[in-house]
């Protein structure tokens, strides 16, 4: 009985993950034929007939761009936030409303941060469609990921090394700022490498926040529109000239995407290694 | 653990517990600490506070009756017409569908990961899964659009492929990762001495799974369910691509729909700032906004019960 059941529940699950694999390797069948060194990096164009020539030299750096400034306004920020959740918290019942809103601004779907980037930065304090709205717009929705990563990577440094860092005469900040968070550090990175991860493949916070599916330059400022990777699939298979003459080029972009991602995903799991390492010694 | 840390008598630093602080106590490090620990509150409160503010200036134009439980929604004709529940219905359904769909595989995969398959494949699937569940969502989408929906069109004989069952089945495949990884952390972290007790009186395998840890972990695996049905809600690209885009009061899940996260990704860029349709799309994120609210909360407060209980026992 119990091997039946195991033999079922087997042949459903390997069916089920041999799909998911086939998604990707179908990716890759449909789109590598678009990709060579042109492709990454020159200018795109459409011809006549509305074919995308060229590459997608733009919306690598766009997408890039995005991320990065992102990033750059949610890190300290979420790092800041989540060294308070975990060092500074007592019993009080605001801690865990603090908690609370962290976990419900994670929950929050990204339609819903694009209506609030496009509210807030495009229309409220005007900074138009441009890179600096987007990467503003994606840094919110990056903050509460890093906030709880921090928090977790914080809570799992052990108790003996703040007694420690408090026998010396630290005070609080100090034990969490200059003790705790170093030990912590290499967890608070696969967490913000994973944020980056997320931010980078979002197309619905950009929709409205400055993304554009065509641009003659790369971008050279950032109260500019700018071209990003994700929206340039969803634009190219929707909205363009020529759907079925730009269907490989998506593709293409697509396994530009699972590339980034994977790569992402490695060097997590490099960093995760190297932990389990120095933890054993 | 956490008793131990509240148990260290600590240094007397006043800390900021409560929203008022002693400045004479508190230096400068403390209250940057405090403040970016509020971030996320103020973050949530000018959420609500925008797509409110954008959003009642429609009910001079629209009662809120109308907007709520009107049946067509024709933004473009004249009088344009702003009703949401077929946009709602289209949600509801395509979520349930795909929850239908994500809870049962989830928990398949996740038996063969934990009681089936050897040490190494395992960790090779969960990384598998972790890769999976970071591609962006805008990808499967595109196999939704160009692959799958010329497939089912073929296999079921639709009038289109771009349908309910399409969009939830890319879906299914977006928030499988997730539910499984996090069905496998339950599992693994389950406590060992329910198990060993289990298996001491004699219990198989699959006694252990069907009799001890699922009744176990309801509580997880309700607030597993809520969080992928909250992840599923409010997704955009994937049904904006996939479910049709045609809003009419989808029948049978081979219909096409518009869901509301789509409705505002399609329609906002077409949109001048400040008419009744601006207002309106703001309206529709408001709805998405509570009921993801709404059904996080809910998951949360399951999983700190559990969490709550699993301490006491």
């Amino acid at each position: 009985m119990q091997k039946i059941v195991f033999f079922i529940v087997s042949v459903l699950a390997i069916v089920t993950l041999t799909a998911m694999m086939g998604i990707i390797l179908i990716i890759f069948v449909k789109g590598i034929g678009v990709i060579n060194w042109r492709f990454l990096t020159s200018l795109t164009s459409f011809d006549f007939y509305g074919v995308p020539q060229g590459g997608i030299g733009p919306a690598i750096v766009g997408t890039f761009l995005v991320t990065g400034l992102g990033l750059l306004f949610s890190v300290p920020l979420g790092i800041l936030g989540g060294i308070f959740l975990s060092e500074y918290k007592t019993k009080r019942r605001l801690f865990s409303i603090m908690r609370m809103s962290v976990a419900n601004l994670a929950g929050v779907p990204s339609v819903v941060h694009g209506l609030f980037g496009m509210a807030v930065f495009t229309v409220f304090l005007g900074f138009g469609l441009s890179i600096l709205s987007a990467s503003l717009t994606l840094s919110i929705l990056a903050l509460p990921i890093v906030i709880m990563v921090t928090e977790n990577a914080m809570k799992n440094v052990p108790n003996s090394v703040r007694e420690a860092a408090f026998a010396l005469g630290a005070k609080r900040w100090q034990s969490a700022l200059l003790v705790v968070f170093p030990a912590a550090f290499s967890k608070v990175m696969t967490g913000v490498i994973l944020a980056s991860v997320r931010i980078a493949g979002e197309t619905a916070p950009i929709l409205f926040t400055g993304a554009t599916l065509y641009l003659t330059y790369y971008p050279h400022g950032f109260n500019e529109q700018f071209m990003a990777l994700p929206y340039m699939i969803w634009g190219l298979v929707t909205t363009s000239i020529n759907i079925s003459a730009s269907t490989p080029f998506a593709y293409g972009i697509a396994i530009v995407l699972i590339t980034l991602v994977a790569v992402m995903n490695i060097s997590v799991m490099l960093l995760r290694l190297k932990m389990r390492k120095r933890a054993v010694l | 653990m956490e008793a131990s840390f509240n148990a260290i008598p600590l240094p007397k630093v006043k800390t900021c517990g409560g929203l008022w602080i002693n400045m004479r106590k508190i230096n400068a490090v403390d209250t940057i600490l405090w403040s970016s620990g509020w971030i996320s509150n103020v973050i949530i409160i000018a959420i609500i506070f925008f797509l409110f503010y954008n959003w009642m200036p429609l009910f001079r134009m629209v009662s809120p009756i109308e907007f709520f439980f009107g049946t067509k929604w024709y933004p473009t004709v004249v009088p344009p017409l702003y009703g949401t529940l077929p946009l709602l219905v289209a949600t509801i359904e395509i979520s349930l569908f795909s929850l239908i769909l994500t809870f049962p595989i989830s928990l398949v995969v996740t038996i063969f990961m934990t009681f089936v398959a050897p040490k190494k494949i395992r960790y090779l699937l969960k990384v598998f899964l972790e890769f999976f569940s970071s591609i962006p969502s805008v990808v499967l989408g595109l196999i939704g659009l160009s692959i799958l929906s010329s497939y089912l069109q073929n296999v079921f004989n639709l009038d289109t492929g771009l349908n309910i069952f399409n969009a939830s089945l890319m879906l299914t495949f977006l928030t499988i990762p997730m539910a499984a990884s996090m069905m496998e952390d339950f599992i693994v972290s389950f406590p060992i001495e329910q198990v060993e007790g289990a298996q001491a009186l004699g219990a198989t395998n699959m006694e252990i799974l069907w009799k001890v840890m699922i009744p176990g972990l309801k509580g997880p695996f309700a607030s597993i369910a809520m969080l992928s049905m909250g992840r599923i809600f409010g997704e955009t690209m994937i049904v904006l691509m996939v479910a049709g885009n045609a809003a009419i009061f989808p029948l049978s899940v081979f219909d096409p729909a518009k869901p509301l996260s789509a409705t505002i990704a399609a329609e906002m860029g077409e949109t001048a700032v400040g008419t009744s349709h601006f207002y309106a799309l703001f309206g529709i994120g408001a709805i998405i906004f509570f009921i993801t609210l709404v059904i996080n909360i809910i998951g949360e407060w399951v999983r700190i019960r559990y969490e709550r209980e699993m301490r006491r026992s």
